[in-house]
């Protein structure tokens, strides 16, 4: 308890000397812009204001794990909002990229960068190495917000803003649709053999599975460069459970897929996936064991009939490379900068600053999602984990090359973590 | 009976890269940690083909048509992996040769580095599905199902190894190569070429490995991390097997996988069985053991003649050294920017990281592969004891750098029988389990929320973390000290007789030391070290989780220490600021956005450097300033002494009282 006292106290103390800071870099902002920007607003003509920076951090080019794709739809998603919406009420957004490879120094490099540079705020891909940056930029009072949440430190963080909830939406809204609409009496869990795979198979899968009626649970952790899954897969299967819940990530969902239709368990078993792992790549990786695999899905499908998933396939057509991947992460890292917009677009341009965001963010309530389900960053919307701003899931299944609704109505079993 | 079953499968894997670890040791005495990272290239190359038809060069891409025919593109990956086995013969172990242990293990940790980095940027890290070779539907033995590939490879590592035995026995290419390996000259005499003969085994071994990867790549999955990792097991069977039996490392490693398989079975059966780590931890463990057991305590005699060791050049001026590069780092601490001071932070405490090898490796030539494992454990201690049990400053830091210099001791033990490069592959295990069975259990480690550490303070004045100022001091401070201690301990009496048991253990027994004594020290020390500089990473993120510390982490340490100079403390000053984030890293990415190819050319550089240059950067320069010095005529140059034993004359001189 003393401990979380004094935490408290430091950050308290870091917000102060930020909003020094952040006071500093707002008057300059506030003598640029109105003189620079008159009679932009709200029109599509090309921005002219002071451009607000924001930074990126992704992981690219690590054997650990590289996710280009989400650079590449953000960088689309700024070019659309700069050529086609006028940018932030004339002023254009400038995104400035830095590539981790996950690792903590080279993390620490990128959050100091983006310091030196003084951005407005920080928004992210992928990034395995938050536990180094996050505590930086959380000094500096540079908010982080929006990406794909995998790890604790996003999650946790009283700085981080995260407009989907990862690994903390998939796993709550795949029990509770097992234990109350599928009506799943037992369910085995596979989950990644390290201590948040444990944390997130105990409290989000279990502990939401046995809250939504499912009467028996079974664990079982396998480490994600095994050099074969059969005998985790296997295992799991055993004793016919109603369903198996994965809790695994790319990779490890295609070779999961892969070791269950080679041990011919996909006619007798539902398999459920994170999201995270609805990609070209992994199911085509999968095989056979793709076949009838389901997921949840944070944001709509492509093939759905609305008008954001227009826009994102436009701007993608016209601002990413023709062979960009159009996958969940694609899609996540897009609606970020569409959601950021948003939110700058509504402050006074003379008062856009970091500590402004982290304000304006903390107010939210419903506030629409691109592509996905509305947000509230109360810091309240997941027991514990102060930065999700929204834990609400679909559930999908993947036949015959398709991708199709399974439950079409958003589900969330945040509700059920706390007690 | 089902699961150890199942095991072959695991257990085929290993196998298929442990025969290709025997054949490369038994043809040239390298141990090659790159093993699975060649079988990797050829196997990628494989997947190209027949996925897009794309022939995959180093530098040129060669579009075939739409897809490849099995035969062509298997034929294709097998003759890409030949030429790589022959180019790295050629180019970097030949050259190796008659070097000691540690710049081979070195080389063979650069090229690992190396091709992981091209692999990263040739063919992304994207999942790759290899088409199957063998057919992979199940197959149902009563209540046993199981995948038909699985089988069938074990099937084919057993008649590998049994072909392997039979031309390493019968056939006079086989007889020519044990000959060689066993006595270079007389084999020379008797009219082989024994680098003829060791070209073609590293040919025949990389294009089994390419072979193991291909048809294993269904199984595994291909991506850069997973086929390098491989090599951990098949490193663990292989050592069983004495790097010299493809039998007993293929039984071994069937083994190893079937038991994994079991305990995977049991973990969720038998609550008793602890859920993290166990399955990696137990093999090694065991392994270990058997090592520590069946080890010799003194070198055999062929052992004996290692040469060109890297110098350990007795520190001159220390307090004006210490005085110039204190001056540098304050200067930089006070006038650099954010980013530009915060990756001299890096760089000041990856050098104490650095110090810790030079004491084992450099003085001693002890290989550890596992100091991150020092270094975690002080650095998650520090947590609990600060975070949780609230201790003050001065005392948690040092109460965990105390227990880091116990677990010293514990893989101390091991060392004093086991040595070279046969203590490397104990080490890297070591370091394994340790991360997989205690960092990863989040009953030690803090799980979901990770390790906190508060910002330490000393009568009532914050020390900082990050990239604060004042850290950076603190940090500069603590770097200071440990500099000293380690210059001091290379002029002092234990100093040489560390240099002593490098150079030779035979004769520093026979001359009084205790080797086994020596050992342990350096052991201590050296953890100790590590301690001080996980905790430094503690302090500086504040936060900590398993990543920090895990095995490949700890390979780049070694890497970074040694392309700055292992046998020196200056060298320790130029690995800290190579390393990754620290100061030239960061000024190259601002500078030229070189982060990209950062990993690729420090691979090429630790394996240029293990073949070149092996005293380091650092040696180098103070080479050239001698040079430079000796041509002004100011100071006679150093006498041209690179093999140890002379190195060792000249420095008992000095010290014994005239």
């Amino acid at each position: 308890m003393s401990e979380r006292a004094r935490m408290t106290g430091l950050c308290g103390l870091a917000a102060l000397s930020l909003i020094l800071t952040a006071c500093g870099s707002g008057d300059d902002a506030a003598s640029e812009s109105p003189s620079q920007a008159p009679g932009a607003s709200g029109s599509a003509a090309a921005p002219t204001g002071q451009p607000i920076v924001i930074g990126m951090i992704n992981q690219e080019n690590s054997p650990a794990g590289s996710f280009p794709e989400i650079r590449v739809a953000d960088e689309a998603a700024v070019k659309y909002v700069n050529s086609k919406l006028g940018g932030v009420n004339g002023r254009p957004i400038q995104l400035e990229t830095c590539i981790t490879n996950g690792s903590p120094e080279s993390s620490t490099t990128c959050a100091n960068q983006f310091v030196d540079k003084k951005v407005l705020l920080v928004t992210s891909g992928v990034d395995f190495g938050t536990a180094a940056s996050l505590p930086i930029l959380t000094k500096a009072g540079i908010p982080y917000v929006g990406g794909v949440p995998l790890l604790p430190p996003e999650l946790t963080s009283q700085n981080a803003f995260m407009f989907v909830g990862g690994s903390t939406s998939a796993f709550p809204s795949q029990s509770v649709f097992l234990g109350r609409e599928e009506k799943a009496k037992k369910v085995n869990i596979l989950y990644t053999d390290n201590p948040s795979g444990l944390a997130a198979a105990t409290s989000y899968g279990e502990k939401v599975l046995k809250a939504s009626g499912v009467t028996e649970v079974n664990l079982v952790a396998e480490k994600a460069d095994a050099a074969d899954f059969t005998a985790a897969v296997t295992k799991t299967a055993q004793g016919n459970p109603d369903a198996i819940m994965v809790l695994f990530s790319g990779q490890g969902c295609s070779r999961i897929m892969q070791a269950a239709g080679s041990l011919g368990l996909t006619s007798k078993t539902k398999f459920y996936y994170p999201g995270s792992c609805v990609s070209s790549n992994v199911i085509k990786a999968g095989g056979s064991g793709a076949e009838g695999a389901r997921f949840n899905t944070e944001t709509v499908l492509l093939g759905d009939n609305d008008p954001q998933i227009k826009i994102f396939l436009e701007a993608m057509k016209a601002g990413a490379p023709a062979n960009a991947e159009l996958s969940s992460f694609a899609q996540t890292g897009f609606a970020a900068i569409m959601n950021i917009h948003a939110l700058l677009s509504e402050m006074a341009p003379d008062q856009i600053s970091s500590t402004a965001v982290v304000t304006a963010l903390r107010a939210t309530k419903e506030k629409p999602n691109f592509m996905s389900h509305p947000y509230t960053c109360d810091g309240k919307q997941v027991p514990g984990l102060p930065a999700v701003c929204d834990s609400y899931s679909k559930i999908i299944e993947y036949k015959g090359g398709k991708q199709t609704y399974l439950y079409n109505d958003w589900l969330t079993g945040a509700d059920k973590l706390g007690s | 009976m089902q699961f150890l079953v199942l095991g072959l499968g695991a257990g085929a894997v290993y196998a298929a890269l442990g025969l290709g670890l025997v054949l490369t040791h038994r043809a040239s005495g390298v141990v090659n940690f790159a093993h699975g990272a060649m079988a990797m290239y050829p196997t990628y190359v494989f997947a190209e083909l027949r996925d897009n038809g794309d022939l995959v060069l180093p530098l040129v891409t060669v579009d075939l048509g739409d897809t490849v025919g099995l035969w062509p593109a298997l034929l294709a990956g097998l003759l890409v992996a030949a030429v790589l086995g022959l180019l790295a013969y050629v180019l970097i172990f030949r050259p190796l040769r008659h070097a000691p242990a540690l710049a081979r293990v070195v080389a063979t940790v650069g090229l690992l580095i190396t091709l992981q980095a091209f692999i990263t940027l040739r063919f992304g890290t994207d999942n790759r599905s290899v088409t199957a070779v063998l057919p992979s539907d199940p197959i149902t033995m009563g209540a046993i199902v199981v995948p038909r590939d699985r089988l069938y490879l074990a099937v084919i590592v057993v008649l590998a190894a049994f072909a392997l035995w039979a031309l390493f026995r019968f056939t006079r290419f086989g007889l020519a190569t044990r000959a060689a390996s066993a006595n270079e000259k007389g084999a020379a005499l008797l009219g082989y070429s024994p680098e003829l003969l060791a070209g073609i085994n590293w040919v025949l071994a990389t294009v089994l490995a390419g072979l193991a990867g291909i048809l294993v790549g269904p199984i595994t999955a291909l991506d850069p991390v997973n086929y390098t990792l491989l090599v951990v097991p098949a490193l663990g069977a292989a050592l069983v097997g004495r790097f010299s039996s493809f039998g007993v490392t293929t039984a071994a490693a069937l083994l190893l996988g079937m038991m994994q398989s079991q305990i995977l079975n049991l973990q969720t059966e038998l609550s008793w069985i602890p859920r993290s780590g166990t399955r990696e931890a137990l093999p090694f463990l065991l392994i270990v053991v058997t090592m520590a057991v069946v080890g010799r305590r003194l070198p055999s005699r062929d052992a004996i003649l290692e040469l060109r060791q890297p110098r350990a050049s007795r520190p001159e001026n220390v307090l004006r050294h210490t005085v110039i590069w204190s001056v540098l780092a304050s200067a930089g601490l006070l006038f650099l920017s954010g980013g530009y001071r915060g990756s001299l932070i890096i760089s000041l405490n990856v050098a104490v990281l650095c110090l810790s090898l030079v004491v084992l490796t450099g003085y001693v030539g002890q290989i550890s592969l596992a100091q991150m494992a020092f270094a975690g454990t002080a650095g998650f201690l520090l947590s609990r004891f600060a975070d949780n049990m609230g201790i003050p400053f001065p005392l948690s830091p040092l109460l965990a750098v105390a227990v880091a210099v116990v677990l010293g001791l514990l893989v101390g033990l091991p060392a004093l029988r086991v040595r070279g490069v046969n203590l490397a592959v104990v080490t890297i295990a070591l370091g394994v389990a340790v991360s997989e069975f205690v960092f990863k259990n989040p009953d030690y480690t803090g799980g979901f929320e990770g390790s906190k550490i508060p910002q330490p303070s000393l009568f009532g004045l914050g020390l900082g973390s990050g990239n604060d100022r004042v850290f950076g001091f603190f940090s500069l401070a603590v770097l200071v000290l440990v500099a000293l201690a380690v210059a001091n301990l290379r002029r002092s009496p234990t100093g040489l007789r560390m240099l002593a048991v490098r150079a030779n253990e035979r004769a520093a027994a026979a001359a009084g030391v205790s080797p086994a004594r020596v050992k342990l020290l350096a052991f201590a020390l050296s953890a100790g070290i590590a301690g001080i500089g996980g905790v430094m990473l503690g302090y500086r993120q504040t936060q900590l989780s398993f990543e920090s510390f895990g095995i490949f982490v700890s390979l780049a340490v070694l890497a970074t220490a040694y392309l700055g100079g292992i046998a020196s403390v200056s060298g320790a000053m130029v690995g800290g600021s190579l390393a990754a984030g620290g100061i030239v890293f960061y000024a190259l990415e601002q500078g030229i956005g070189f982060g990209r190819y950062e990993t690729l050319v420090s691979g090429l550089g630790l394996v240029l450097t293990a073949v070149l240059n092996p005293e380091g950067i650092s040696g180098a320069m103070q080479h050239t300033v001698a040079q430079l010095r000796g041509r002004g005529g100011t100071t006679p140059p150093p006498p041209a002494t690179p093999s140890q034993p002379a190195d060792l004359r000249t420095e008992v001189s000095h010290v014994s009282p005239a």
